[in-house]
């Protein structure tokens, strides 16, 4: 009986907390998307579309998502080539506290350092800043980010099935085409679409690499402090939570699926 | 020996990247924070340690070190405290299948939006953001209420809806996989339920709570955009050196911030990571 009550009010509390602080915000954004007023007050004035249709007329807006999606693109690429074969890497060094601390440092410092950091090495080099500079900042930190998941997944493969693959005679590279990369791959694409949709979202280490050009964040940034600008990028902000949301859940479904959830936190 | 050595070949593509693109420009940012530096980009190669000893110990340099710190360690604690019950219920009291797709429901607006939901929250707090508007409006309170003006309060606010998923996870972990009968033991060895919380519970839990500050804490130590947005006046260690960087233009001074900034990283994590052995979490 006592337990039952427990039972409930942790149940009621998980459902409030998880709605209001975590959904509460995301939600009323996209119903102020939808209000004719320029501020975020109840109630409500008029529902209205205008704000989408102005959103759709803005150019920077689109050119931003492209840009971001450029980005996003570099970095995965460029991470998961440089990444993946360290993981293996890592299965002799973990307990090697300076390889680990030299590959995990750029992922535990404030991404801001790492900005801070090439804006002074492009400076000094006098490299200039683009969209290039923003994807190779945002390498930086997602190396660590594939290597950390690729090898836990090593972390839990069976020896065995690698070993039974070289004593029936196929060589080295045989074996890793044919029984470790596929063991592998989901935690690879994963890595991969987690790099990606970090890399399209960050604002801090973009903020400090780029040159003329506009990621999303940064179109984002630029607008947020005119009140004018408000409803426009509220119905900018919905579209890309929906798209963001429905990405989300079947990337995560996907690594549920494949047992890489549970096994590491990022 | 042969075989170690092959298998660092591997690493060598990620180790010459993260040297060129993230030891040498934090070389080159630590070699700057001892020159000379002036407004407007001026940067005198005299060695000197001016920057230090400017930031260290000028009231203002003090005041937001510490102000930053403060700000960290109070979201923390609300963030841990809010994340524990949860942890213990999805770990305690559902099937894992119900709990993982809980936790999955944390974690997706996190993925992305980071600034989106910045931008929800600067809304929705503030004088005269959502909250107090309708309060008042609604006739509940006279005036708007302090603890959602844009302010230190707004900063704690963003930074808990941050990382709540962050501080749920990891204790969820540990907590589904602490045996029952340990507990049993410890109510068999006379101890009550309060005391198994601080003498069996709370020490397991040490390396998820270690995490979660790792997460919480540091992330929120070079953070511009939350207090840029729903900090009001709030100046962060964060905003102090974007500021120094690109409008005051002091290289070497931002520099000297930024170098304290990751050293003061460093050592946090150094002991997080020696006393909680965060390790655990992952073997």
């Amino acid at each position: 009986m006592n337990k039952d009550i427990l039972r409930l009010i942790l149940e009621l509390y998980t459902a409030i907390v998880v709605s209001f602080l975590i959904y509460l915000p995301i939600v009323l954004v996209i119903i102020f998307s939808f209000n004719e007023g320029i501020y975020f007050t109840f109630p409500l004035k008029n529902l209205t579309a205008k704000w989408y249709l102005e959103l759709f007329k803005d150019t920077s807006f689109f050119q931003a998502i492209m840009n971001s999606i450029y980005v996003a693109s570099i970095s995965t690429v460029i991470s998961i080539l440089v990444g993946t074969p360290a993981a293996f890497s890592f299965m002799s060094f973990k307990n090697n506290s300076a390889f680990v601390g030299f590959v995990f440092l750029p992922f535990i410092v404030p991404w801001l350092i790492i900005g801070v950091s090439l804006l002074v090495f492009f400076s000094l080099l006098n490299v200039q800043l683009s969209l290039l500079t923003v994807a190779i900042g945002h390498v930086v930190y997602s190396i660590p980010l594939v290597v950390l998941i690729v090898s836990t997944r090593l972390l839990t493969l069976n020896p065995n099935l690698e070993r039974a693959s070289l004593v029936l005679g196929a060589d080295r590279i045989y074996t890793f085409r044919n029984v470790t990369l596929p063991l592998i791959y989901p935690a690879i694409s994963v890595a991969g679409l987690i790099v990606f949709l970090w890399s399209f979202d960050n604002f801090i280490i973009t903020f400090f690499t780029i040159g003329t050009d506009e990621t999303f964040p940064l179109w984002m940034w630029g607008a947020i402090r005119r009140p004018a600008n408000i409803p426009i990028i509220t119905a900018a902000s919905s579209l890309i939570i929906l798209v963001g949301f429905v990405i989300v859940y079947f990337v995560e479904s996907y690594r549920i699926k494949k047992g890489l959830f549970t096994s590491s936190i990022f | 020996m042969r075989r170690l050595s092959i298998n660092l070949i591997y690493a060598v593509p990620t180790i010459v990247y993260l040297t060129v693109f993230f030891y040498v420009p934090v070389m080159s940012v630590l070699i700057l924070s001892f020159y000379k530096g002036g407004v407007f980009y001026k940067i005198n190669p005299i060695l000197t340690l001016e920057n230090y000893i400017n930031f260290l110990t000028s009231p203002i340099g003090i005041n937001i070190f510490i102000t930053t710190h403060l700000i960290a360690l109070t979201s923390f604690l609300v963030v841990t405290l809010i994340a524990f019950p949860i942890s213990y219920f999805l770990a305690k009291m559902l099937d894992e299948n119900k709990a993982l797709l809980i936790i999955l429901l944390m974690f997706i607006p996190l993925e992305m939006n980071y600034l989106i939901r910045v931008f929800a929250w600067r809304n929705i707090v503030g004088e005269t953001g959502l909250i107090n508007s309708s309060l008042l409006s609604l006739g509940l309170i006279q005036r708007p209420i302090e603890i959602f003006f844009h302010s230190i309060y707004g900063i704690i606010i963003v930074g808990t809806h941050n990382s709540l998923p962050y501080a749920v996870f990891p204790l969820y972990i540990i907590l589904r996989n602490i045996p029952k009968n340990l507990y049993d033991a410890a109510m068999d060895l006379g101890s009550n339920k309060i005391g198994v919380f601080f003498r069996v519970t709370l020490p397991l839990c040490m390396p998820a709570i270690a995490v979660s500050f790792l997460f919480n804490y540091i992330a929120l130590l070079g953070e511009f955009a939350i207090p840029s947005l729903v900090g009001g006046t709030t100046y962060m260690l964060g905003n102090h050196i974007s500021y120094n960087f690109l409008t005051v233009g002091n290289w070497p001074y931002a520099s000297a911030v930024t170098v304290t900034l990751l050293l003061n990283t460093i050592a946090i994590s150094l002991i997080i990571f020696k006393l909680f052995g965060v390790k655990q979490l992952y073997e």
